[in-house]
């Protein structure tokens, strides 16, 4: 035994990680306690501050357990250790919080409601009784209430509701769970529920028998959740989903649903192991699940999501949630209370005007909501998770990313505004990103008032100013124009789209050396003024080189042909001949309605009005689903492209990665007029839509290898990033995988941050960092 | 027969073709005198002139020419600042291999439209450039007019809480000019909206006196327009879409294009903002004339900062600018 062990001594222990606001400090209390340590533990900026006087020996077993019982969502990134003198304290004790150290380390994201919460529901005898804002040291709203740091109950949105005695009492008592939890609150002291009528009309009674009848009469509810509202209905009922669709006008984009348990969703959906961890975990994302085959007794799934294998499904994340389910209702719709335009609902007056006209009843509190914050939405493919949105659970969770070589000593706060759709924002500050929840599209003023407030609140809470400002140069962005306005003196670092989306993907991994980027996407804004999205990149977080793409095709009506995929097919038709005679003619067979509109779309497509030209996979996604009758019209970003990728999943025939379309090379690019051409022959043949379409993903994936190879035949690059909203293509995803491992490449996909838009910011900030280290200042019109 | 360089070289060619075509056409005393100059009699006011150069592929489309064009154009231009368009004089820039038989087509449009305006072409000239330096026809006209009364419309009269109106539908001029190069036939609805407007707007002032300012929507639509006005006055300009008035054809023509009718030209329309008391009483008045039953307030005059906010239908509100050119889908 080490003759030291048993000397006394002093130590500070600096930890870092996500540790605060998730029941760290009275976890630590209890083991400190447990091997009879004395000293103190406070929260500083970010960090946790801990003393501990012991002996060497009961230190060392001190921090090794109190490693093993740190569980999700706590994490400890690291400790530093320094020695200080002894103090000869008699106690362990939780000191308050210091608005000092360090800042910019992890802050908790919104946690939901544990077990042992909900359990308290249901007692009569508990104080917490059917109580909605129930919460402990280890669950609770904690990112969309806090208003600064460190976090504590006066920095939150709770401040405002002060402790009666049983509360402070168990607030103080560190047997407790509910032990310095600062969301600590009851029915005699906490925020309280109302429901009213859409009249605002306070309805009385019980409110938790009025909103079940309300519910199960076929009533839309708006609910205040914790980072907005919801709009809540049965899901069970055809007529009252249809209800909200024609509401809210949302004619096929699927909605999400509460379960009511975890059991339920079992019983009800196929799920694996991952998917099983990630839906009941604290984060408490939407997950993409299999419905068993007999739930379409029971739930209109062709109404609540049209031409999907899948439903979003999560489990009650609130207490006020999990109240709202009886005997009778396991399945509740929860989609974003919003107008389409508008950002989600969140005080009680925006709900009450925003969703007038929408919700029957809206179920209203008094505790405010700090800031904006949607639901996250995943799934898992391959057993690894896949975001297709990442917010609530996960934000402000930082991401690790390779810093610059050469040891920079200061390292300059970036901010990276994102893109136009689906966006984030990102801030660097020392070696962690934070990278901001959903802020939605930019379109509206209101939006980009909600971009502004989501990036205010995350550089509020980091105490920091940006110094370097990273932004997509697409002329069009509304968050391009805000960040040139607002910017304009500050060192501007413009990032391609497609660029960002492959340094997103190189970040997550901490990629440093150059890579292949297979980058499949929509439509971004190319360094040749075209649009760009179907493309194998070579190169790092300094620069790019474009080694394949797709063909350029005519784009008519610019943005109408990504809400019409019939008109991208036209072009795919047109480019295959260039003969207005034969496009015209498959027009007329293949799209009837259109006669109309056709000298319009011919017109562009052969040069007489100007259309902008597009080389994107997802258009190419478009023209094909329209092709096979898939969508014609598209009615939600992605629609066409989504739907056909649920039809190739569908098929039963062929396995993974055979079959597929020719295509032809030349010149750095993919020919795709022999893969129509194919299509078309086999849509005549009567072979089935699923088959063709799981063909051309086969063939997509095909392309990607050849392009890949031709790059690996310049550069000798064996890293592969795969980025852009294409590849939440489950089925395409897969494939691609498999196919590119077999070839012998390392792949690389998005498992922490969404491979779509979602993700482009991280990107940006991170291409920013490196350019600004390397003194490469580029303006986007040198940057060729 | 076709246009020759000869035509444009001030020689017998040159001449026989203004005595064939213009001086038939215009049939002016100002002209016949054949001076260098016309001396034209006093006028009972201050004197407006405006000048601007039509250019146009196609040269004909439904609803009208650039010989109608030109005559419109500089005419408005003068009725919107309130002047009384009197004169006009036209210069033409001609491209060897044009037919004269075109030419005359759009020159007797330009008289017709001249009379039914009511003002003179009282001078003229006429370039022939070679096969290929031009589009046809390039036409300059100069505007001269007066103005009647001692009332001033300008920036400096527009006050917060005016309201924002129209004389009938946007873009139509636009969509008629795509429609020809789409090769979409004139049987069709889609009509340029390209008059003078000069006589109705006479009868507007008279008739109203708080119309504080007008401006008519040419190139850029009426969003570039309203633009001009935010940021000389300083103030914003809330117009909302649903108030706009589109027809039906129009609108769903520049849905295929990716257009926007509120950047699209007009040529027969004028912006007008008057004190919120008359807005009414306007729009029925406007609402008398041809194809203009569709007139009406799209918006008001708020205190603010130089913007053009469009608010949706559901709420949303976008800030329009300028238009920059061809808009590129910001969709990913
Ligand atoms: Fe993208
Ligand atoms: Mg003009
Ligand atoms: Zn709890
Ligand atoms: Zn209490």
């Amino acid at each position: 035994m080490d003759p030291l062990a048993s000397t006394k001594e002093r130590r500070q222990l600096l930890v870092s990680g996500t540790v605060q606001g998730v029941g760290f400090r009275p976890l630590v209390y209890r083991v400190a306690n447990k091997h009879q340590i004395t000293g103190s533990v406070c929260n500083q900026l970010g960090i946790v501050s801990i003393e501990v006087e012991g002996t060497v020996e009961q230190i060392n077993r001190f921090i090794r357990d109190l490693e093993v019982q740190t569980k999700e969502p706590a994490k400890i990134e690291s400790i530093e250790q320094s020695l200080l003198p002894l103090a000869n304290d008699n106690c362990f004790r939780i000191k308050e919080s210091k608005a000092e150290g360090i800042s910019g380390y992890s802050f908790p994201p919104d946690l939901a409601v544990c077990s042992e919460c909900i359990s308290d529901l249901t007692h009569p005898s508990q104080r917490y009784y059917n109580y909605p804002f129930t919460s402990c040291s280890n669950c609770g709203p904690r990112y969309s209430i806090i208003q600064g740091i460190p976090y504590d109950r006066p920095v939150t949105t709770m401040k405002d509701f002060s402790l009666c005695e049983p509360c402070r009492k168990e607030y103080e008592d560190p047997s407790n769970r509910r032990f310095h939890a600062q969301t600590i609150a009851c029915p005699t002291c906490g925020p309280i529920v109302e429901l009213r009528n859409n009249k605002n009309v306070l309805v009385s009674g019980d409110w938790k028998r009025n909103v079940e009848k309300a519910l199960l009469t076929g009533k839309i509810l708006a609910v205040k959740g914790i980072g907005g509202f919801h709009l809540i209905c049965d899901a069970a009922s055809r007529k009252v989903v249809e209800k909200l669709r024609n509401r809210k006008r949302r004619a096929r984009k699927p909605f999400a649903l509460i379960v009511r348990d975890l059991q339920t969703v079992e019983e009800n959906f196929e799920l694996t192991q991952a998917e099983q961890e990630l839906l009941a975990s604290r984060r408490a994302p939407i997950v993409l699940l299999r419905p068993k085959p007999f739930l379409k007794e029971w739930l209109p799934l062709e109404s609540l999501a049209p031409g999907y294998q899948r439903l979003g499904v999560m489990l009650p994340y609130t207490p006020m949630h999990a109240l709202l389910f009886t005997d009778s209702l396991s399945f509740l719709v929860a989609t974003s209370g919003n107008q389409s335009g508008l950002p989600i609902a969140r005080t009680n007056e925006e709900a009450l005007q925003q969703l007038d006209g929408i919700a029957d009843y809206f179920l209203l509190h008094n505790r405010e909501i700090g800031v904006r914050v949607e639901d996250s939405v995943c799934q898992v493919v391959d057993e690894q998770i896949s975001f297709i949105r990442r917010s609530r659970g996960y934000v402000p969770e930082s991401i690790p990313f390779p810093l610059p070589p050469f040891g920079v000593k200061e390292i300059p706060t970036v901010l990276a505004v994102g893109a136009e759709m689906k966006n984030t924002a990102c801030i660097l500050h020392g070696d962690r990103a934070i990278l901001s929840q959903h802020l939605g599209e930019i379109e509206h003023e209101e939006q980009l008032t909600c971009w502004r407030e989501g990036v205010q609140h995350i550089q509020e809470l980091l105490r920091v100013e940006p110094e370097i400002i990273a932004y997509d140069p697409h002329p069009g962005y509304i968050v391009t124009q805000q960040a040139l306005d607002q910017f304009q003196d500050y060192p501007l670092f413009p990032i391609y789209h497609h660029h960002a989306h492959m340094a997103a993907c190189m970040a997550e991994h901490g990629l440093i050396s150059p890579v292949i980027g297979c980058i499949l996407d929509g439509t971004g804004y190319g360094r040749d003024g075209n649009l760009w999205g179907f493309e194998i990149l070579t190169g790092d977080y300094l620069k790019f080189e474009r080694a394949c793409h797709l063909e350029p095709l005519a784009l008519p009506g610019g943005e109408a042909a990504i809400r019409y995929p019939w008109m991208m097919a036209m072009s795919l038709l047109y480019q295959l001949e260039q003969d207005m005679f034969f496009t015209k003619h498959w027009a007329l067979q293949l799209f009837p309605d259109v006669k109309e509109q056709l000298p319009f779309l011919l017109a562009q497509l052969d040069g007489r009005i100007p259309c902008p030209r597009v080389s994107s996979a997802g258009r190419l996604f478009d023209a094909v689903a329209a092709l096979l009758g898939i969508c014609v019209e598209s009615t939600y970003d992605g629609e066409a492209a989504v739907l056909l990728g649920e039809r190739a999943e569908m098929s039963s025939t062929g396995c993974l990665g055979k079959g597929n379309y020719s295509f032809a090379y030349s010149a750095g690019q993919w020919r795709v007029g022999q893969l129509i051409k194919d299509i078309l022959g086999d849509l005549m043949l009567s072979v089935p839509i699923e088959e063709i379409a799981k063909k051309f993903h086969h063939t997509v994936v095909e392309m990607v290898i050849f392009g890949v190879l031709e790059a690996y035949k310049k550069t000798e690059i064996r890293s592969v990033v795969l980025s852009g909203g294409v590849w939440n293509n489950r089925y395409l995803l897969s494939c691609a995988k498999k196919r590119l491992k077999e070839v012998g490449f390392t792949v690389y996909t998005h498992q922490k941050i969404p491979a779509g838009d979602g993700g482009i910011a991280l990107g940006q900030a991170v291409s920013a960092l490196w350019r600004w280290h390397h003194h490469v200042f580029v303006r986007s019109s040198e940057d060729h | 027969m076709k246009i020759l360089l000869s035509h444009g070289d001030g020689g017998s060619l040159t001449n026989q073709l203004v005595k064939d075509v213009f001086r038939t056409a215009f049939q002016d005393e100002f002209l016949e005198e054949e001076g260098d100059a016309s001396i034209l009699p006093n006028m009972s006011g201050r004197v407006a002139v405006s000048t601007d150069t039509f250019v146009i592929d196609p040269l004909e489309f439904p609803g009208g020419d650039i010989g109608k064009l030109a005559i419109a154009g500089t005419v408005n231009d003068l009725a919107v600042s309130g002047a009384i368009p009197q004169y006009l004089t036209a210069g033409f820039i001609l491209e060897e291999g044009l037919s004269i038989e075109r030419l005359k087509k759009i020159v007797q449009s330009m008289a017709h439209t001249a009379r039914d305006a009511g003002v003179r072409i009282v001078a003229g000239d006429t370039k022939v450039v070679e096969r290929g330096k031009g589009d046809g026809i390039y036409i300059n006209t100069t505007g001269i007019g007066y103005y009647p009364i001692e009332r001033r419309l300008g920036f400096d009269q527009i006050q917060p809480g005016d309201c924002i109106l129209i004389n009938g539908g946007i873009a139509e001029h636009a969509v008629a000019v795509l429609s020809e190069r789409a090769g979409i036939g004139f049987s069709e609805v889609l009509q340029s909206d390209c008059r003078p407007l000069n006589k109705m707007i006479y009868a507007l002032l008279k008739r109203f006196h708080s119309v504080r300012f007008m401006r008519d929507p040419t190139r850029g639509g009426i969003a570039t327009t309203l633009k001009e006005i935010a940021l000389q006055t300083k103030m914003d300009m809330m117009i909302q879409e649903e108030f706009l008035p589109v027809r039906p054809r129009v609108r769903g023509a520049l849905e295929l294009l990716g257009m926007e009718p509120y950047y699209m030209a007009n040529e027969g329309k004028v912006l007008i903002i008057a004190a919120s008391e008359e807005a009414d009483e306007i729009v029925s008045f406007l609402r008398q004339f041809p194809d203009q039953e569709i007139a009406g307030r799209i918006g008001t005059v708020q205190t603010g900062s130089g913007n053009v906010w469009l608010k949706t239908p559901f709420g949303g509100t976008r800030n329009l600018g300028m238009l920059s050119g061809t808009p590129l889908p910001r969709i990913c």
